[in-house]
């Protein structure tokens, strides 16, 4: 940029929304053995994402270790309150079964979940699995270009 | 896998590096835990050099008994942040050129990834993370660490000098330096901190713009010399060195609030109707993030509303409410600033808003009482605020509030000056003032 560009341009006009903008996927349950469902997607934050199965945390009670669930996430944010399961055949969301395999404490009233997929279409997860490992290179390439 | 594709020196390199490294995991979430140390045994750590702390108070045990060279941290420990432990891990080494320190978890845009470009941590992993883009990352890192020569030598040795106050040893490994025509924006960049740390800012910002013409968008320099205009409230140079800045980089949001400072203070009223707009826009998730959009939302709405853009003003707090994540912190800010502006009757509708969140909280309370008041609904005003007053939780507004409402009520003497002393006893700065409210 020229130095004569730089002094016209003010402030506000340099924000680039772009640099701004974060990735994520919004996620709701239902709990297929206690036959619950939850659907409070702002109180479910994904932690981690594997091969074959997800980390999430989330509010106490709402599944225990050895509990069947159907995870639907959501490609883009939803836009109304949500009072039903989407069905698979749903565009936007993505639909897995999956056993919890691993429950832990974490925090006063949340708990850490890993859930072991049982049922699911590979390539749909590694879309979305890719999209983060993407987003964090380009987080990588940017501190690349200060640090020594 | 990890070392697919990569020459056999490097891999013999990096393993080499790696092999009497110890490494600390500050985390509370086991599942991170767990994966790091899966990762980090995969690139050659030995197992028993791998540590763990699910607190601050215990990583920096761990980090000073053990000199751990690399930290991975939570990017929120509890109630602590994680970055907080790179000062320990720096007084055990201060040549960042062989340790490591990594966040992990933090919001995943570009732009809060910055806040380490401030500091000497070296890299970011955002959530949700996968094993790909950690073991990724930290090849990077290693493969930074791993490379050597004269410069990078000396560039991380004058570092650890001018970290220890070690001015003119410093100063004698750059001088060399300066002699040659490669990395001259690093060099000038280090000549110039040395002289900053001497407090010699006329000569550090000569070198800061020296490394800029070297390098215009070297980071450092850019981001030294706009605080130090700043400071020195040479604001139009403050703003043209941000706009260089923001050219490149992205400005880390805990910082955004300062921008809109420096449009104030640069009389760029137009950025502020921009900056309303475009931190409407932004969709985040992050709750830290969506504060820092809320103060700078406020700010904004001040300056609106002080310029009796009423409409402008009312919009872009409301805004500041839908960001604000109920933070009681950020609601107050907007709920005083609408007492302020006397747009009493939307401050109510707000506060109301959150009552099931923060209604038992002392802070609301006050709140609550001072748009009574404003309502000059004395009633409500003595029901709520005496306890409040009583008990010693009240602020010194709503003090104000409780005893001007006694008197319009006509209660005992005794009673407004018991008051009037519970007041002085909080806030005895202001006793002459409370004293001069009420003569029997």
């Amino acid at each position: 940029m020229s130095k004569n560009t730089a002094i016209k341009t003010i402030l506000s006009d340099a924000l680039k929304e772009n640099k701004y903008q974060e990735l994520s996927h919004d996620l709701i349950l239902r709990n297929d053995t206690s036959g619950t469902s939850y659907f409070e997607y702002k109180n479910i934050k994904i932690n981690e994402l594997r091969d074959d199965s997800i980390c999430i945390s989330l509010p106490k009670n709402i599944c225990q270790k050895g509990h069947n669930l159907t995870l639907v996430i959501f490609e883009v944010t939803p836009t109304q309150k949500i009072s039903k399961l989407p069905t698979p055949e749903d565009k936007g969301s993505i639909t897995v079964l999956g056993k919890v395999i691993d429950l832990f404490e974490n925090g006063k009233n949340k708990v850490l979940i890993e859930i072991k997929f049982t049922q699911y279409k590979i390539d749909e997860w590694q879309r979305i699995v890719e999209s983060y490992t993407g987003k964090q290179s380009s987080i990588s390439s940017f501190i690349e270009e200060v640090k020594k | 896998m990890i070392f697919e594709d990569m020459k056999p020196k490097k891999v013999e390199a990096i393993k080499k590096f790696l092999a009497d490294k110890k490494v600390l995991v500050v985390d509370e979430k086991k599942t991170t835990r767990t994966t790091l140390k899966k990762i980090f045994t995969e690139f050659g750590v030995k197992v028993q050099h791998i540590f763990i702390a699910d607190n601050n108070s215990d990583a920096v045990e761990i980090i000073n008994d053990l000199k751990i060279d690399i930290v991975f941290a939570d990017y929120q420990v509890g109630n602590e942040e994680g970055i907080d432990l790179l000062s320990t891990h720096m007084a055990i080494f201060p040549n960042r050129q062989r340790a490591i320190f990594t966040l992990i978890s933090g919001p995943n845009s570009i732009a809060s990834s910055s806040l380490i470009l401030d500091t000497e941590a070296d890299d970011y992993i955002a959530e949700p993370f996968t094993s790909k883009s950690i073991s990724e990352s930290f090849l990077k890192i290693l493969e930074r660490k791993i490379t050597s020569s004269p410069f990078l030598n000396a560039y991380h040795k004058t570092k650890e000098l001018i970290y220890l106050n070690e001015f003119e040893t410093a100063r004698k490994i750059i001088e060399p330096l300066k002699q040659g025509n490669n990395h001259l924006d690093e060099v000038y960049y280090l000549e110039g901190k040395i002289f900053l740390a001497e407090e010699n800012t006329q000569e550090a910002i000569k070198l800061f713009e020296m490394a800029l013409q070297e390098n215009e968008s070297h980071y450092l320099s850019l981001k030294t010399l706009a605080e130090e205009y700043s400071k020195l409230k040479k604001w139009k140079d403050a703003y043209t060195h941000t706009i260089k800045m923001l050219n490149h980089y992205p400005i880390n949001p805990a910082n955004l609030p300062e921008l809109i400072r420096l449009s104030i203070a640069n009389q760029q009223y137009e950025d502020l109707v921009k900056y309303a707009e475009f931190f409407s826009k932004l969709e985040v998730q992050s709750p830290c993030i969506k504060t820092n959009i809320a103060a700078s939302l406020v700010i904004c709405s001040r300056y609106f509303l002080k310029n009796k853009e009423r409409d402008k003003g009312v919009k872009t707090l409301l805004e500041a409410v839908k960001h604000s994540s109920g933070k009681l912190a950020i609601l107050e800010k907007i709920i005083l600033l609408l007492i302020e502006f006397e747009e009493v009757k939307l401050a109510y509708d707000i506060l109301n808003q959150f009552d099931s969140v923060h209604g038992e909280n002392p802070s609301y309370r006050n709140l609550e009482i001072q748009i009574d008041y404003c309502n000059r609904d004395i009633q409500s005003v003595l029901k709520k605020g005496i306890p409040l007053a009583e008990s010693g939780v009240a602020n010194i507004d709503v003090y104000e509030v409780v005893i001007l409402s006694s008197i319009k009520a006509q209660r005992k003497a005794n009673s407004i000056m018991h008051l009037i002393d519970k007041a002085i006893a909080k806030f005895p700065e202001s006793s002459k003032h409370f004293q001069s409210m009420y003569k029997e």
